[in-house]
C-alpha cells in the first residue's frame, strides 16, 4: 500500500466511480458496437432504443435499492416474487374499487410486512439470508397465486397507465426517476453519515457494532426498504401492463442480483461495490437480453447466461479478496 | 460415560436427554397433530392409500434428504441444484428405458446425477466460491439447458423399472424399503468408516480437520459427488413411478429435504445431525404435501407452506448456532 491517507474529495471519488464500473462501461460500448454489426438495421433505431429504455426502468429501480441494502451485507432473493405479490395485492384492492392511492398504500404495508418477516428471520434469528429469502421467494410465488386464484386480474388505472409510459424528450420519463434515484442514492452513501454507517455495517459487522452503529436496526430497515420497493416496481408494472400478471416477477430476482454482483459487490461481504455500477450492470444485461430478443435466440440461453455471469462475477469477487470457502 | 452436550457442560450419558432424542421427540410430536388434525377434518385420511402416496414420495424426499444431510454434515452449506440433476437424471432415465431398457436406464440415470455433483464440487474446490451460490447458478444455467434439450412432456414405456415403481413389500412401496436401505448405509458409512468420519469432522471445524491432515479439497468433491449420487437415485425413482415427465417437474423437490435435514437437528454449521432423527423429519416433510390435499387445499397452499417451513427452520438452527455461540 503506497498511500495510506487519502482526501476527502479522493474518497468520494472512489466511491462514485470504482474500476469494475469502468470495466462495464467498456464493456457495454462493445456490445453497442456488437449488435449494431449483429443487426445493422434493427439495434439502433429510435424504436429499439425506446424498447430497451422502458424495459430497463423498472428493474433499474429494484436494483438500485437492492444494491444500496447488499453494501450493508442485506441479500433479499425474494424482490422478484415480491414484484408479483405487490402487483397482485394493487390489482385486487383496485379491483375492490379502492382508489388507487389506497390500493398502492395497501400493497406497500403488506410489503413492509414481508421485508420485516425476512428480517426479523435474518437480523433477530441469525438465519442465512440467502436461504431464507429463497424460501420467503417460493412461499410469495404461492400467496400470489391463491390471491389470484392462479389466472391474471385485469386492472387498468389511466393516471398509472400515463404515468408509467409518459416519455420526457423520448426518454421514459421511469427511467429518468430510476437514474435520478440511483444517483441520489450513490451521493448520499458517499456523503452522509448514514451512507458511512452503511457501508461500515456490511464491511464488519461485529465492530460497526462495537463502534456504536446500530447494525441490527440498519439491517432492518433495508430489508423493508428492498421488499418496499420491488413492491413499488410491482405497482408500475400493473400501470404497464394494465393487468397483474401471475408470471410477474418470476426470475426477477436473478435479472437484478446478477448486474449488482457484476459491479463488483459481494455476496458474501457487504461494504464493496458502488451504485453506479450497479446502474451500469443494468444496461449491459438489458442489451445482451435486447440482443438475444432481436436474433430470436431460444430465451433458454438466457438462463445459462446468467448462471455463468453469476459464477463469473463471484469468482471475481475470490480474486479481489472476498470470503474463500474450503 | 461422560458425553459434552450443547450447551459445553459435562453430564451424565443419558441417551434419553441427548438433544437428538429430544429432536426425534417433538419431530413426533408435531407429526401426530399434523395426521390427527387432518384425519380429524377428513377421516378418510388415515387409510392405505395415503399411506402409500406418503410412502411414494417418502422415497423421492428421502433419498434426496440424505443427500443432503451429508453435504450438511460435512460443512458443505446446502446443494440447491437438486432440481436440475434430478431432473436430468429422470430425463436420461427416461430416453435410454425406451430404447435399451430398464438397468442401462437406471446405471445412467444414477451416473447423470453423480456428474452434476462432480460438476458442483470441483467448481467448489476450483473457485473457492460459497457452495450456496455455485449450486444455485448451476441449477439455474441446468435448468435452462434442460428445458432446451427436452423441451416437451417425455413419455416413459412399460417396463421393469416400473414394476420397481409399483410393486410392495410388506405394506409399502419398493422404493420405500430402497431408500430406507440407502438411509441406512450412509448412516453406518458417515460412522463406521474412515471416510465418513473425515466428513463429519471437516464439518465440525474445518480449520481443525485441515490441521489433522484432512484434505477439505477430497471431502467436498466427495460429498457433493455423494449428493449428485443420491440426486440420480432421486430420479430414477421419479422416473419409476411417473408417466410423463418433463423439465420443470422437479422444482418442488428443492425445499422438502433441505427442511427436512435441518428440522431433524442438521446444523448449517456443520458437524452434528443424527440420520436415524432423519427418517422422522422425511416422514414429517412428505407428510405436509399429502394433508394439505386432502385438506381440498390447491398446490399453491404447498408451495406457500414449503417457503415457510424452511424459513422456519433456517431460522431455529440460526437462533441454535447464535445460543450456542454465547
Amino acid at each position: 500500500m503506497t498511500q495510506l491517507v487519502i482526501s476527502r474529495a479522493q474518497r468520494i471519488g472512489k466511491t462514485l466511480v470504482a474500476s469494475s464500473t469502468r470495466v462495464l462501461i467498456i464493456g457495454l460500448l462493445l456490445l453497442i458496437v456488437v449488435g449494431w454489426r449483429l443487426e445493422p438495421n434493427l439495434f439502433l433505431t429510435k424504436s429499439n432504443l425506446y424498447v430497451i429504455s422502458s424495459a430497463a426502468s423498472v428493474p433499474l429501480l429494484i436494483t438500485i435499492a437492492a444494491s444500496v441494502a447488499l453494501l450493508a451485507g442485506v441479500i433479499d432473493l425474494s424482490v422478484g416474487s415480491m414484484t408479483g405479490f405487490g402487483a397482485a395485492v394493487f390489482a385486487i384492492c383496485i379491483g375492490h374499487g379502492l382508489v388507487p392511492f389506497a390500493a398502492a398504500a395497501v400493497a406497500l404495508i403488506c410489503a413492509m410486512a414481508v421485508g420485516a418477516f425476512n428480517a426479523t428471520a435474518c437480523v433477530f434469528f441469525g438465519a442465512n439470508p440467502l436461504i431464507v429469502t429463497l424460501g420467503t421467494l417460493t412461499a410469495l410465488q404461492g400467496l400470489t397465486l391463491i390471491l389470484l386464484n392462479n389466472i391474471s386480474l385485469a386492472a387498468f388505472v389511466p393516471g398509472l397507465y400515463n404515468f408509467t409510459n409518459a416519455t420526457w424528450a423520448g426518454v421514459p420519463v421511469l427511467l429518468l426517476i430510476a437514474l435520478v434515484f440511483g444517483g441520489a442514492a450513490s451521493i448520499l452513501l458517499a456523503v452522509t453519515r448514514w451512507g458511512r454507517h452503511i457501508r461500515a455495517a456490511g464491511g464488519d459487522p461485529a465492530v460497526s457494532n462495537r463502534a456504536g452503529i446500530p447494525v441490527g436496526k440498519l439491517k432492518f430497515c433495508l430489508f423493508i426498504l428492498t421488499a418496499v420497493i420491488a413492491c413499488l416496481g410491482g405497482i408500475l408494472y400493473v400501470g404497464q401492463d394494465g393487468a397483474a400478471q401471475t408470471t410477474l416477477g418470476f426470475g426477477l430476482e436473478l435479472q437484478i442480483y446478477a448486474p449488482i454482483l457484476l459491479a463488483g459487490y459481494s455476496l458474501t461481504r457487504g461494504g464493496v461495490g458502488n451504485v453506479m455500477g450497479a446502474v451500469a450492470g443494468v444496461a449491459v444485461l438489458e442489451v445482451v437480453d435486447n440482443l438475444l430478443n432481436l436474433r430470436s435466440v431460444n430465451p433458454y440461453w438466457q438462463y445459462i447466461i446468467t448462471g455463468a455471469i453469476i459464477l463469473v462475477a463471484v469468482y471475481a469477487d475470490v480474486l479481489r479478496g472476498g470470503e474463500r470457502y474450503e | 460415560m461422560v458425553t459434552n452436550t450443547t450447551h459445553g457442560r459435562l453430564e451424565k450419558s443419558r441417551p434419553w436427554a441427548s438433544p437428538a432424542a429430544r429432536t426425534a421427540a417433538v419431530l413426533t410430536v408435531i407429526w401426530a397433530i399434523l395426521v390427527g388434525v387432518t384425519a380429524g377434518f377428513h377421516p378418510a385420511f388415515i387409510s392405505r392409500e395415503t399411506l402409500l402416496a406418503i410412502a411414494f414420495s417418502m422415497a423421492v424426499i428421502g433419498v434426496l434428504s440424505v443427500g443432503e444431510a451429508v453435504v450438511v454434515i460435512s460443512g458443505g452449506l446446502l446443494d440447491l441444484s437438486v432440481p436440475a440433476s434430478t431432473a436430468l437424471s429422470a430425463l436420461c432415465t427416461a430416453v435410454v428405458l425406451n430404447h435399451f431398457g430398464s438397468w442401462p436406464a437406471a446405471i445412467v440415470g444414477v451416473a447423470c446425477g453423480c456428474a452434476v455433483g462432480l460438476i458442483n464440487g470441483s467448481l467448489i474446490v476450483l473457485t473457492k466460491i460459497n457452495p450456496i451460490v455455485v449450486t444455485l447458478a448451476v441449477n439455474f444455467a441446468g435448468v435452462g439447458i434442460l428445458n432446451m434439450a427436452f423441451g416437451q412432456e417425455f413419455p416413459l414405456l412399460k417396463s421393469g423399472l416400473h414394476d420397481l415403481g409399483l410393486n410392495h413389500l410388506i405394506g409399502l412401496p419398493d422404493i420405500t424399503w430402497l431408500m430406507l436401505g440407502v438411509l441406512f448405509l450412509t448412516a453406518l458409512g458417515l460412522s463406521q468408516t474412515r471416510y465418513g468420519r473425515h466428513a463429519v469432522a471437516a464439518g465440525g471445524g474445518s480449520p481443525a480437520a485441515k490441521r489433522q491432515g484432512i484434505s477439505l479439497a477430497r471431502v467436498r468433491i466427495a460429498t457433493f459427488g455423494f449428493m449428485g449420487l443420491c440426486a440420480g437415485i432421486a430420479g430414477v425413482l421419479y422416473a419409476a413411478q411417473s408417466q410423463l415427465i418433463s423439465a420443470s417437474d422437479t422444482s418442488n423437490l428443492l425445499f422438502l429435504p433441505i427442511t427436512a435435514v435441518i428440522l431433524s437437528g442438521f446444523s448449517l454449521q456443520g458437524g452434528r445431525g443424527s440420520m436415524l432423527v432423519l427418517i422422522l423429519g422425511i416422514g414429517l416433510l412428505s407428510t405436509v404435501p399429502t394433508s394439505l390435499i386432502v385438506m381440498g387445499l390447491t398446490p399453491d397452499w404447498t408451495q406457500l407452506a414449503q417457503g415457510l417451513l424452511l424459513v422456519f427452520a433456517v431460522s431455529l438452527d440460526g437462533f441454535r448456532i447464535k445460543r450456542r455461540l454465547r
